[in-house]
């Protein structure tokens, strides 16, 4: 869980406007680690760092994104699409651009939209409290969001429209997500349909995971290119001779 | 073995019982007893008179009433929490599904999973499954005797990187390995090295694979190298979960077989044109 949010918490720093932030590894600096949102975070990164120790070549930018896409995957959320090729920086963002819990629709509004995120990206991506819990030490808040805090389901919105009766946690932002007309109507959706969550879910997570980010064209890709454009030119050829040969 | 029709629900239901199987082994940090639970099933196949083998058979009170079973009740359990959200997969399909997801999430080689077991209540005498205090003629003849070989019977020990030994299942103690949750080829660093480990196990059937000098070469192979091992430990496992099974043709809700009919068509507009085109030139 703590991989999850150490993918989110790199990325989340993204600002489409001034295209700085985003999913760059920059989270493993000391002074960015320090900002209060990432408390606790150096746990992730350390558990990250042994992998890196075992795999140099990939970036930290990736290894972080990585992680959060297996924390989904293994405890059976959906299979979301990774590409590599995220680089590596060391320029960290000025704290106070991660959403802050006790805070409402309108502050998550100026957050997300800043990355270039959307409101169902919001409520989508808020339904990754299905995992984890929250430490008193940590954001002062205390507590799990659903019964299984280690599986990742559409629990997270059920709980969310049943109010307070289970003494789960439900943050000022989690309040939220109800009280708002537009974001309310995907929690409905969610709750109910747990397939839609899962493919919402996976497409708002891979945004995330390429705030800033162009993959670079695969070799793949490359040969594939190159490879129907010469075929195209081949049919053309073809083509002509037939004509050539009917006219003359 | 008979057959099951596996159309687009049963696979988005194979699908459901694999995120399934990930969260509860995630959340329960049960992996070994997963595994073990779809070697069990498997193990019991007889390639002579076609009996036994992956067929969910395992669920049925007598046979894990088996001593060689003893403890895997637990396994069963977990697959039928998983079985009341996913009703059309049968029981035999999820027992190996639970199997390959172990190895994958705990960070093993993937192994690609075809789906179609049907589910038998005719369970085999006890007896087909290796004893751990016994040695390599035996290994052999119980291996054998499903139709696997020799490099079959080292890739698969293999599998003991994962989980321990408890006295009250199989009176033998403790993890082959230093981290019994982490699937790598540390079992056969640690089967080669003269001095036991302190708290580590080897059961005689272990270090049988160093007595023989065929199996001892598969030894050395996959203690020098995790990706080879990786590679022939995938093959292995999915020869054993496929004993007497032969996956038959997956019907997709007709979108493979109109793609088939397009493609068909389209090749035989061409070559019918071109004649008629050659034809008229003549």
């Amino acid at each position: 869980i703590m991989l999850a949010v150490c993918g989110w918490h790199d990325a989340g720093t993204y600002d489409a406007r001034t295209k700085t932030g985003g999913p760059n590894g920059s989270i493993r600096n000391g002074a960015e680690l320090m900002h209060a949102a990432n408390n606790g975070l150096k746990i992730a990164v350390d558990l990250c760092e042994e992998i890196k120790a075992k795999h140099p070549e990939i970036t930290y930018a990736d290894l972080y994104q990585l992680a959060g896409v297996v924390a989904v995957e293994v405890t059976g959320g959906p299979t979301i699409d990774f590409v590599p090729g995220r680089k590596d920086s060391t320029e960290s963002p000025e704290e106070g651009r991660l959403p802050v819990a006790d805070k409402d629709a309108a502050h998550l509004r100026s957050i997300f939209y800043r990355m270039g995120l959307s409101d169902q990206d919001i409520v989508a991506l808020s339904g990754g409290h299905t995992l984890g819990r929250a430490h008193r030490e940590r954001s002062g808040y205390e507590g799990p969001w659903t019964s299984n805090p280690l599986k990742f389901d559409n629990s997270y919105f059920v709980e969310l429209l049943e109010g307070n009766s289970k003494g789960l946690l439900k943050l000022p932002t989690d309040q939220a997500l109800v009280e708002d007309t537009e974001f309310r109507k995907y929690v409905n959706l969610y709750a109910e349909d747990e397939e839609a969550f899962f493919k919402d879910y996976a497409a708002s997570h891979k945004r995330l995971s390429e705030l800033g980010f162009s993959p670079p064209p695969s070799f793949f890709r490359r040969i594939l290119k190159k490879t129907v454009a010469a075929f195209v030119v081949a049919a053309a050829v073809a083509f002509l001779s037939y004509l050539y040969d009917i006219y003359r | 073995m008979a057959k099951l029709i596996v159309d687009s629900e049963y696979l988005k239901d194979v699908e459901k019982a694999r995120r399934e199987l990930r969260a509860l082994i995630a959340y329960k940090n049960c992996a070994p007893i997963m595994l073990r639970l779809a070697w069990h099933d498997a193990g019991t196949y007889d390639a002579k008179s076609k009996t036994g083998g992956p067929n969910g058979s395992i669920r049925n009170e007598e046979e894990y009433g088996h001593e060689a079973n003893n403890g895997l009740k637990i396994a069963l359990d977990f697959c039928e929490q998983v079985k009341s959200k996913c009703l059309k997969i049968s029981f035999a399909d999820l027992y190996q599904l639970a199997g390959v997801v172990a190895v994958e999430v705990t960070g093993g080689p993937t192994i690609p999973f075809v789906p179609g077991r049907k589910d038998s209540r005719v369970s085999p005498k006890e007896g087909r499954l290796p004893d751990a205090k016994k040695g390599v003629p035996h290994l052999k003849d119980v291996f054998y005797r499903m139709g696997l070989s020799d490099k079959d019977i080292v890739a698969l020990s293999g599998a003991h990187t994962l989980g321990r030994a408890h006295p009250d299942r199989s009176g033998f103690d403790g993890p082959w390995t230093v981290e019994p949750l982490k699937f790598d080829n540390s079992y056969f660093q640690e089967l080669l090295k003269g001095e036991t480990t302190e708290g580590l196990l080897k059961l005689p059937s272990d270090l049988a694979l160093l007595e023989d000098p065929e199996l001892r070469r598969y030894v050395e192979l996959y203690a020098k190298d995790e990706e080879v091992f990786f590679r022939d430990y995938a093959e292995s496992h999915k020869k054993l979960s496929e004993l007497g099974f032969t996956p038959g043709v997956v019907v997709r809700d007709g979108t493979v077989i109109a793609q088939g009919a397009v493609g068909i068509a389209v090749a035989a507009a061409v070559v019918v044109s071109s004649y008629l085109f050659e034809a008229r030139k003549k």
